[in-house]
């Protein structure tokens, strides 16, 4: 007994000892230090790579740089490259054009890709296959899908020329042949942008949505049809509401991307025919690489920096209010 | 026997969706069937402009045209190099900067952790030029250690989201239960998350992955000389010069060589897809939910 006593006693400075860490000790074992270690090289590549170029591109739009004119150096010109923007018939026409593009894009890939998702989120045989077939456009490269659907759309030995001639000489005789060439139409040439953007935008949609219905839990469905809800209502009233913050991200993502894409348009049309694909991301390349005017290509670049920030902030408040609202 | 007795509903739905579907898919597949078609399809039937929609006469040709020239070997090869490393790397950064703000608490990791989604906001056409005249000035131009730190910095804002909302399912006292045996962080990270985190990892380096492989803009930009490019970049430059150059003699610039050589540079990537869309719905879950 007094053994042991006298023993404790002994142990507790030693005890204590061990618990007043170091400082080296502290700095290693602190988690707000580990975090931070964790964190760096992410942040780091982040500032880098994005953060500068943006402040330095949203800094020129306050100057006039022209490559070709470089003996007038880089000047503080304030708010004339934005003066000049308002009066610059281009860009109002490629603003038109983006906006357009954007909406009818994002719009048809979650409509098309709620319903191939609605029909493939129960397993059946070959699910498995079927959804993987669905995703490939998104492994196929740009500069590929570009290619191929050039060649869809061509005059000479596009698929679809191919098709409505297949058609027409059933309807009228063998020596039927249908020439158009859709791309260099400007009536069409946004509408087959539009298509390409679909069909290469689709499968990340398709996916998000995909992952978002197989984690919803199945008792509310359940309860609904119990309670005489429809496949409609089903849908409408309980997944619908369910998945907003997984549509929420989904439409963030594809916006952003959309308005900003830019090498899939100028692969397919340049922003021709007569500026009928023009969009803003083109406007930039033409300003800064092909006319070297760095200053006005960042005003540009600015205006579609502030625009997709407010839409993204707003986006991103209403997945807050939904957070809230639970 | 509850769960078959109040599906009438279902029951119809399941006759309509295959036939849609199956309409969806031929729609979906045309541009992808008619790509194969035309590789497959002798060069004479092409340029005679006497294609149809179902060719009788196939051959490898085109295939064998693409492969005897020694370019193209040389290209998947940079491309692997590339898409590799990215995916290692993107993986890495984002892995720890996920765990980061699932797990480990401090107030400047929730300040830091908010914009990373912001980044892709930034259009990068614009960004091509000052990272450009960055990386020359550090004396990196045509560089793959240049390309590989931009395409991960691209791709490293997205898997930090998804791999943070995927070790958010996790339970934390798999990681405790570590920590108590005597795991350091780091440890308990490596061994016990890691492995449990497998279809976000799987998912992250997808991503990562086919980033690399189809860009095009910046390696177009940051690499000069012929045997460092990619294959999407040695792509264009063939597209390019067979339809705007005069340089005819070269036996690749050719319609269904062109196809052969866009086919060869999807099929690894489209197998990949095929055998592992498992995983990538299951790690994009989490991340979907969470948001």
């Amino acid at each position: 007994m007094a053994e042991s006593s006298a023993g404790a006693a002994e142990t507790r400075p030693a005890f204590r000892a061990r618990h007043t860490p170091s400082f080296w000790y502290r700095l290693t074992n602190s988690e707000a230090v580990l975090a931070l270690v964790c964190i760096a090289p992410a942040t780091l590549l982040l500032l880098f790579i994005l953060a500068y170029p943006v402040i330095q591109t949203l800094a020129f739009a306050f100057y006039s740089r022209d490559l070709l004119k470089a003996e007038l150096g880089t000047q503080f010109v304030g708010l004339a490259n934005f003066a000049w923007l308002l009066d610059y018939d281009r860009f109002w026409l490629a603003l038109q054009n983006s906006v357009l593009l954007t909406v009818v894009t994002v719009f048809f890939e979650l409509a098309i890709a709620m319903v191939v998702a609605l029909m493939l989120a129960e397993p059946f045989r070959g699910v498995g296959i079927v959804r993987g077939l669905f995703i490939l456009p998104w492994a196929i490269p740009t500069i590929v899908t570009a290619f191929v659907w050039r060649g869809l759309f061509s005059p000479r030995y596009g698929l679809i020329n191919q098709v409505i001639s297949e058609v027409g000489r059933l309807v009228s005789g063998p020596s039927y042949q249908f020439q158009f060439d859709w791309l260099s139409n400007s009536a069409f040439a946004m509408l087959g942008v539009i298509i390409v953007y679909i069909w290469r935008g689709f499968p990340f949609v398709f996916l998000v949505l995909l992952a978002g219905l197989q984690s919803l839990p199945q008792e509310l469905s359940d309860a609904a049809r119990i309670d005489g809800a429809n496949g409609w209502k089903e849908f409408w009233y309980v997944t619908l509401p369910q998945l907003k913050p997984v549509i929420l991200i989904a439409v963030i993502l594809r916006t952003i991307t959309v308005f900003n894409w830019f090498d899939l348009v100028w692969l397919l049309t340049g922003g021709g025919p007569q500026n009928a694909t023009l969009v803003l991301p083109i406007l930039v390349y033409n300003r800064a690489f092909v006319a070297f005017q760095v200053g006005r290509a960042s005003v540009i670049t600015a205006v579609m920096f502030v625009i997709l920030a407010i839409l993204t902030y707003f986006f991103l408040s209403q997945q807050r209010d939904e957070e809230h609202a639970r | 026997m509850l769960a078959t007795t109040y599906r009438p509903v279902r029951f119809r739905w399941r006759y309509v969706r295959i036939p849609v579907a199956a309409v969806l898919m031929v729609l979906y597949f045309s541009p992808i069937y008619w790509m194969f078609k035309t590789a497959l399809q002798p060069e004479h039937e092409i340029s005679l402009n006497a294609m149809n929609l179902f060719t009788p006469s196939f051959t490898l040709e085109n295939f064998a045209r693409v492969l005897s020239e020694p370019r193209f070997f040389g290209w998947v090869k940079n491309s692997l190099i590339l898409a590799i490393a990215t995916m290692v790397v993107a993986v890495l950064v984002s892995t720890l900067a996920g765990y980061s703000l699932a797990r480990l608490r401090f107030w400047a990791v929730k300040f830091l952790g908010r914009p990373f989604l912001l980044a892709y906001i930034v259009p990068s056409v614009m960004i091509v030029v000052p990272v450009f005249v960055t990386f020359a000035g550090i004396g990196w131009q045509n560089t793959y250690h240049a390309i590989i730190i931009t395409y991960t910095s691209f791709a490293v804002p997205f898997c930090t989201w998804l791999l943070r909302a995927y070790f958010l399912t996790l339970p934390t006292e798999l990681e405790d239960a570590a920590l108590i045996d005597g795991c350091s962080r780091l440890g308990a990270l490596f061994r016990v998350i890691v492995p449990l985190a497998a279809p976000g990892m799987v998912t992250a380096g997808l991503f990562s992955f086919v980033l690399a492989w189809n860009e095009f803009l910046f390696a177009f930009v940051f690499v000069f000389s012929d045997d460092m490019r990619p294959l999407s970049v040695g792509l264009m430059a063939t597209i390019l010069e067979a339809v705007y150059g005069s340089s005819a003699d070269l036996s690749i610039f050719k319609v269904g060589a062109m196809f052969a050589l866009c086919v060869l540079a999807a099929i690894p990537v489209l197998l990949v897809f095929l055998f592992l869309q498992g995983w990538l719905v299951r790690g994009l879950a989490a991340g979907a939910v969470k948001g």
